[in-house]
C-alpha cells in the first residue's frame, strides 16, 4: 500500500491543458476524492496514475517510485471504470481471475504467479466480499447494472492493489442504488485498508465519502481538505459555489470598518461580519452565504421574494437581494409575512458570512 | 374447450382482420419473394431441371436421361479433380486472407496522425473490379515486364498458388474493413481494463480481442469461402484454367461446359457445386458458432 504524489504535473493534448502543474499528495490509505465539472481534468490526472495517459511534465509517485516511465501494465494500481469494462465473452469468474493470471504476487516472501487453487481461492474471498458468489458463473450480459459494477469492483479488489482508481464508477447506476453503494464503497475501503483516488463530478459522493476532497476546475487544483473544511472554509468563489446544495449565494458588497467591527453593506442594508483582519474600510467584495445561513429577520438587509418552494422538511425562499438572485433555505420555517411579491429582510450571524476578493476570486478571512 | 370450438368463438371481425393481416403480409413480402423467385428460385429449378437431360452440340434437341447423369457426372473423375482444385484453392486462400486482414486491420487501428491515408490505401482492392485487379496481378508478376521474376502462372505445380496469391490480394480490402469496423467497435475502456490487468499487448490480442472479434471472423470465415468456391473471372484471365488443367476449378469446368455445349453435364456440376458450398457454409456456422461470443457489455 503506498500514497500517490503529484509533484508540479502538467498534461498537455496538443493545445489542450488538461492538467496544468497540480501538486498533490495523496496519503497512504486515503480515500481521495477528485471532485470537479465536467471537462476540468479529473480523469486525466486519474488515467495518468493509471498510466493510460503519459505525463507531460511534472514528476508522478506511487508510493516512493516515480512511475512516469512505467508502464501501466507493471503499475500495482486497479481500476474502476465508468463503463465497468467487464470482458463480455468471460464469465465472472474468469473476469475477476483476469489481473490474477497476468501477474505475480508476494505468496509468504516469495515472488511468483499464483497457482490454480490459489487464484480460486482469491476469487471466491473477493466475490464473497462484493456479494458475488451466486454469480460466478454468468456472463455480464447477464447481470443489472449494480451487479456489474460488482464484478468490477471485484476485479478491482482481488488484485490487493497499492492504490484504488475509481473514475466515475456510479454514474450508471440509479439513484437508490448509487445512494446504498456509496456507504458500501466506504465499508470497503475501511475493511481493504487501500489508497483510494475516487474521480466525480457528484458533490454529494464527494462530500459522503471522502477523507480529503481536491476541488479541480479547468485543470488546476483549487482546494484540498476535509469535506467539512472545504464546505466550511472554501478558498475561493470557484469552490464556494460549486459545493453546497442549493449553492452558495454571492453577492456584491463593500466593507466598512468601524470600531473593530467590520460590515458589509449590501444593497440598502449591511451585515455585520465580525472582527476581520483582510478587510480595510471600502474595499469592494462578493459575500458568500450558505442559503441554511439565511434567516428571514426584523432587520438585515431588503429581499425581494419571488417564490417559494416546499419540500416537506425545508422550504427554499427565492428572492432578489440588490439585483441577484439570492436562496434561502429555511428549515425550521416560523410564522413570517414570506409571500412571492411582498419584501422581506434577511439576516446571518457574523460567522457564516464569507468574504471574496472580487478580482482574485480569494477567500479573505 | 378445443381448438375448434375456440376459433370458432372469435367474433366475424377477429377472422376478417386476420384475412386483412396475411393480404397486408403477402404484400409486404411480395418484392422479395419476386426477386428471390427470379434471380434464384427459378434459375436453381431450372438447373436442376436441365440437369436430367443431355443436349446434341447445337443445342436444338435435348433428351431425357433421367438422374443416370447427375450419378455419372458427380462420381466422375472430371467433377472429383475440379472439386479438390476448388478446396485446394479455398485452402490457400480463406485462412491466409483472413489472418492477412486481421494483421493489417490491427496495425492500422491505432490513433496516428495520417493514419486515415493507410486505411485508404488497404481497403482500396474493395473498389477496385476482378478483372482489372487481374490485370494488375498479371503484369505485376510477369516473367518480362514484372517486378515479382517469378513465373508461377505458367509452372502447373505453382499457376493456382498464383491465382490465389491473386485472390487473397483482391480480397484483402474487404477483411480489412471488416476486420477494422470489427475492432473499432470493442469499446476502448475495455482495451484499457485489460491494459490496468497487467496484460501484455499479444495476451490481449488472444484474451480479448480476438474472442469479441469472434462474430466479425465467422462471418468472414464464411463469406471468403463462398467467394473462392464462385472464383471465376481471376482464373479466367490469369491462367484460363491452365497450365495443363491445373486451375481448373468447378466453377470453370461449369463454364466451359456450357461454352462446349454440355448444358446438361454443366448443370449437374453447378447443383453439385451449389450443394456443397451451401452444405460448408452451413457446417462453418454450427461448428464455429459455437465458439462464438456475440454478447455485449453495455446494458
Ligand atoms: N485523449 C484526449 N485528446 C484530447 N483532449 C483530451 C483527451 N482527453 C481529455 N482531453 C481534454 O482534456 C480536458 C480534461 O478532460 P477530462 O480529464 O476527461 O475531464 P473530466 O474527467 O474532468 O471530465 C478536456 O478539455 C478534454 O477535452
Ligand atoms: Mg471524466
Amino acid at each position: 500500500m503506498s500514497g500517490v504524489t503529484f509533484d508540479q504535473v502538467t498534461k498537455r493534448f496538443g493545445d489542450v491543458v488538461a492538467v496544468d502543474s497540480m501538486s498533490l499528495e495523496i496519503r497512504d490509505q486515503e480515500f481521495m476524492v477528485l471532485l470537479g465539472p465536467s471537462g476540468c481534468g479529473k480523469s486525466t490526472a486519474l488515467r495518468m496514475i493509471a498510466g493510460l495517459e503519459t505525463v507531460s511534465e511534472g514528476e508522478l509517485r506511487i508510493g516512493d517510485t516515480t512511475v512516469n516511465d512505467v508502464e501501466a501494465k507493471d503499475r500495482d494500481i486497479a481500476m474502476v471504470f465508468q463503463s465497468y469494462a467487464l470482458y463480455p465473452h468471460m464469465t465472472v469468474r474468469d473476469n475477476v481471475e483476469v489481473p490474477l493470471k497476468t501477474r505475480s504476487y508476494d505468496v509468504d516472501g516469495d515472488r511468483r504467479k499464483l497457482r490454480k487453487p490459489e487464484r480460486a481461492d482469491r476469487v471466491a474471498e473477493a466475490a464473497r466480499i462484493l456479494g458475488l458468489s451466486d454469480l460466478l458463473d454468468r456472463k455480464p450480459g447477464a447481470l443489472s447494472g449494480g451487479q456489474r459494477q460488482r464484478v468490477a469492483l471485484a476485479r478491482a479488489i482481488v488484485r490487493r492493489p497499492e492504490v484504488f482508481l475509481m473514475d466515475e464508477p456510479l454514474s450508471n447506476l440509479d439513484a437508490k442504488l448509487r445512494a446504498q453503494t456509496r456507504v458500501e464503497l466506504v465499508e470497503l475501503h475501511r475493511q481493504l485498508r487501500t489508497t483510494i483516488i475516487y474521480v466525480t463530478h457528484d458533490q454529494v459522493e464527494a462530500m459522503t465519502m471522502a477523507d480529503r476532497i481536491a476541488v479541480m476546475e479547468a485543470g488546476r487544483l483549487q482546494q484540498v481538505g476535509a469535506p467539512r473544511d472545504v464546505y466550511a472554509r472554501p478558498a475561493n468563489l470557484f469552490v464556494a459555489r460549486f459545493i453546497g446544495s442549493p449553492p452558495m449565494n454571492t453577492v456584491d458588497g463593500r466593507v466598512r470598518v468601524d470600531g473593530g467591527r467590520a460590515h458589509v453593506e449590501v444593497g440598502d442594508g449591511r451585515l455585520d461580519v465580525g472582527p476581520r483582519t483582510g478587510v480595510a474600510d471600502g474595499d469592494a467584495v462578493v459575500v458568500g452565504i450558505r442559503p441554511e445561513h439565511l434567516r428571514i429577520a426584523e432587520d438585515g438587509v431588503t429581499a425581494h421574494v419571488r417564490a417559494i418552494e416546499w419540500l416537506g422538511h425545508e422550504r427554499h425562499v427565492y428572492c432578489d437581494v440588490a439585483g441577484t438572485p439570492v436562496i434561502v433555505r429555511d428549515t425550521d420555517p416560523g410564522e413570517d409575512h414570506a409571500a412571492p411579491g411582498t419584501d422581506v429582510r434577511v439576516q446571518a450571524a457574523p460567522d457564516t458570512v464569507h468574504l471574496f476578493d472580487p478580482s482574485t476570486t480569494e477567500r479573505i478571512d | 374447450m378445443s381448438a375448434t370450438e375456440a376459433t370458432r368463438a372469435r367474433p366475424s371481425w377477429w377472422r376478417r382482420r386476420r384475412t386483412r393481416e396475411a393480404g397486408l403480409a403477402a404484400l409486404f413480402l411480395a418484392p422479395s419473394v419476386v426477386v428471390f423467385g427470379a434471380f434464384f428460385f427459378y434459375p436453381i429449378g431450372r438447373i436442376v431441371y436441365l440437369g436430367f437431360f443431355q443436349q446434341n452440340q447445337t443445342r436444338t434437341r435435348q433428351r431425357w436421361v433421367g438422374t443416370e447423369q447427375y450419378v455419372e457426372v458427380l462420381t466422375g473423375d472430371e467433377f472429383r479433380e475440379g472439386l479438390s482444385i476448388t478446396v485446394r484453392y479455398v485452402l490457400y486462400t480463406v485462412p491466409a486472407g483472413l489472418v492477412l486482414g486481421v494483421l493489417l486491420a490491427v496495425a492500422a487501428n491505432r490513433r496516428l496522425r495520417g493514419i486515415k491515408i493507410f486505411h485508404t490505401i488497404f481497403a482500396s482492392t474493395v473498389a477496385t473490379s476482378v478483372a482489372v485487379a487481374s490485370i494488375v496481378w498479371l503484369v505485376l508478376i510477369n516473367p518480362t515486364v514484372g517486378y515479382l521474376e517469378v513465373d508461377w502462372l505458367r509452372d502447373p505445380d505453382r499457376a493456382l498458388f498464383g491465382v490465389a496469391l491473386s485472390s487473397i490480394w483482391q480480397n484483402l480490402g474487404l477483411t480489412f474493413i471488416i476486420v477494422l469496423a470489427g475492432l473499432q467497435a470493442i469499446p476502448e475502456e475495455i482495451n484499457e481494463a485489460a491494459t490496468v490487468d497487467g496484460m501484455s499487448p499479444t495476451r490481449r490480442f488472444f484474451t480479448v480481442t480476438l474472442p469479441m472479434l469472434s462474430p466479425t471472423l465467422l462471418f468472414l470465415v464464411v463469406v471468403l469461402t463462398v467467394f473462392a468456391f464462385q472464383a471465376f473471372a481471376q482464373i479466367d484471365i490469369l491462367t484460363n484454367g491452365g497450365p495443363a488443367g491445373s486451375t481448373e476449378t468447378l466453377v470453370f469446368k461449369i463454364f466451359q461446359q456450357q461454352q462446349g455445349g454440355a448444358v446438361g453435364e454443366g448443370s449437374v456440376m453447378a447443383v453439385g457445386l451449389f450443394v456443397i458450398t451451401f452444405l460448408v457454409a452451413l457446417g462453418q456456422f454450427l461448428l464455429l458458432e459455437r465458439r462464438v461470443h456475440y454478447g455485449s457489455d453495455r446494458a
